[in-house]
């Protein structure tokens, strides 16, 4: 954990406008800081806690960020002036002969696509990222306009934080580059196999996927595997459990895994301030009447509402600040919404 | 509270604990979150630009566990400057206190 947060804190400095020296300086003081608290056998987390996280560390750090020095050609700039004119006589010719006002319109992105790859081609700063809001909407329109696949053709949208990761490759290292991909690869896996086959209580275990390569990052080999195996034992239950009963049952199979997660201290509980009695009742009673309600009823569309009864009893028990309604009013808007969807109103 | 006004006392309180005794960054975070509810991430940054304003001067010290430990020494431009923050803290202080009704006033 703490030398994942000097590479972090490493990673962070090299965006940074400052000498070689200067990070080294910064980061042998780190390193010191965490032999100390060490030597006085402070565990990693207390550690952590005392030195706070490398990205408010660096922001207070108040350095500046690394800027690139080239500017825009000349040429570039009258590019960018003269787009607004290019794409409006595009769009009437289009229009005009052939009677394609739509997807004709779609001409107008090429305003802010000409500024982007007039201001960052050939430097290194997320091009294809900036660009690819752009590429994906057109995809998207044409998919739905064409072939009328606007789901899952939104799935396109993705490529936006997938550029992003993969353009960010230079800054992280093989794990966790894969781990970055691994939340958008099974969510698309995951609808895709699930449109075309209907089948999703057992396609969601693709995401377990992002859940296998985060036990990688686990320090302690005894942690490892420990998580891997009781994650394999519960995916193999969780299969028998769904069929031959159902997937909510077989969902009970992975308390198992939870359960190794917080013994090897991967899943933390934190718990600011006090918990007494009456805390502690109303959380167990809402995950009891959730399962419940959702199990015996089954209505487990509304039952999760029941979760709801903890923060809004939370914040009803320890706001101090006269402004109550503030925090309460994403839950009534839940209520609200449900109230509406149940009546026919929306959609 | 506002944080760059928390900020100032907390250079205030960094420049009171190295004038007292010679520190190493690990102790001035230790005794400094000990006694005050502070964000950690800022006394680090703080113990540095102090030390590029001059306030400070770093020596090596070898130490019982480890590679030999950078310590923190208060300089006289530091001391001079600790006197006038000190100076001015103690006014804008008891400006405050006496707005506030007096010290028997604040629990």
């Amino acid at each position: 954990m703490l030398n994942e947060f000097i590479g972090k804190l490493e990673s962070l400095l090299n965006q940074y406008d400052i000498s070689e020296q200067e990070k080294q300086d910064i980061l042998d003081d780190y390193r010191q800081i965490i032999d100390d608290g060490i030597g006085k056998e402070l565990s990693d987390m207390t550690i952590m806690e005392m030195i706070g996280s490398p990205e408010k560390i660096v922001s207070e750090l108040g350095l500046h960020q690394k800027h690139s020095s080239t500017t825009k050609s000349h040429g570039g700039e009258k590019l960018i002036a003269l787009s607004p004119f290019i794409s409006l006589i595009i769009f009437f010719v289009l229009g005009i002969t052939k009677n394609l006002w739509h997807p004709g319109w779609m001409v107008f992105l090429l305003i802010p696509v000409t500024a982007i790859i007039v201001e960052l081609f050939g430097k290194d700063n997320y091009a294809l990222t900036a660009l690819s809001p752009f590429i994906s909407f057109i995809i998207f329109m044409l998919l739905g306009s064409k072939y009328n696949l606007w789901h899952p053709g939104w799935l396109i949208f993705f490529i936006i934080p997938l550029l992003g990761i993969i353009e960010s490759k230079k800054e992280m290292d093989n794990l966790e580059f894969v781990t970055a991909l691994s939340p958008f690869i099974s969510l698309i896996a995951f609808i895709l196999i699930g449109y075309y086959t209907g089948e999703y209580k057992y396609t969601w275990l693709l995401f377990l996927l992002v859940v296998f390569l985060g036990i990688f990052h686990e320090y302690s080999s005894k942690s490892k595997l420990i998580l891997f195996t009781t994650l394999f034992l519960s995916t193999g239950l969780y299969l028998v459990l769904t069929y031959y009963y159902s997937w909510q049952i077989g969902l009970l199979a992975f308390i198992i895994f939870v359960v190794a997660g917080i013994y090897t201290n991967t899943i933390n509980i934190f718990i600011n301030g006090n918990l007494n009695k009456l805390d502690l009742f109303i959380v167990f009673m809402s995950f009891t009447s959730f399962i419940c309600v959702g199990y015996f009823l089954d209505l487990w569309e509304i039952s999760w509402l029941l979760l709801l009864l903890i923060p809004i009893t939370m914040i009803l028990k320890y706001q101090k600040a006269k402004p109550i309604l503030t925090p309460l009013s994403p839950f009534g808007f839940i209520y609200f919404t449900n109230n509406i969807y149940d009546t026919g109103l929306l959609f | 509270m506002n944080s760059q006004f928390k900020r100032g006392i907390i250079e205030l309180c960094v420049l009171k604990i190295i004038s007292e005794e010679e520190r190493s960054s690990f102790e001035v975070i230790e005794t400094l979150g000990a006694k005050i509810d502070v964000n950690e991430n800022t006394i680090y940054p703080i113990l540095r630009r102090l030390t590029k304003n001059n306030y400070f001067e770093t020596y090596s010290k070898a130490s019982p566990v480890g590679a030999p430990r950078k310590f923190y020494k208060i300089t006289d431009l530091g001391l001079k400057n600790l006197k006038e923050f000190e100076k001015e803290w103690k006014q804008f202080l008891e400006s405050v206190l006496s707005i506030l009704g007096g010290k028997d006033n604040v629990k």
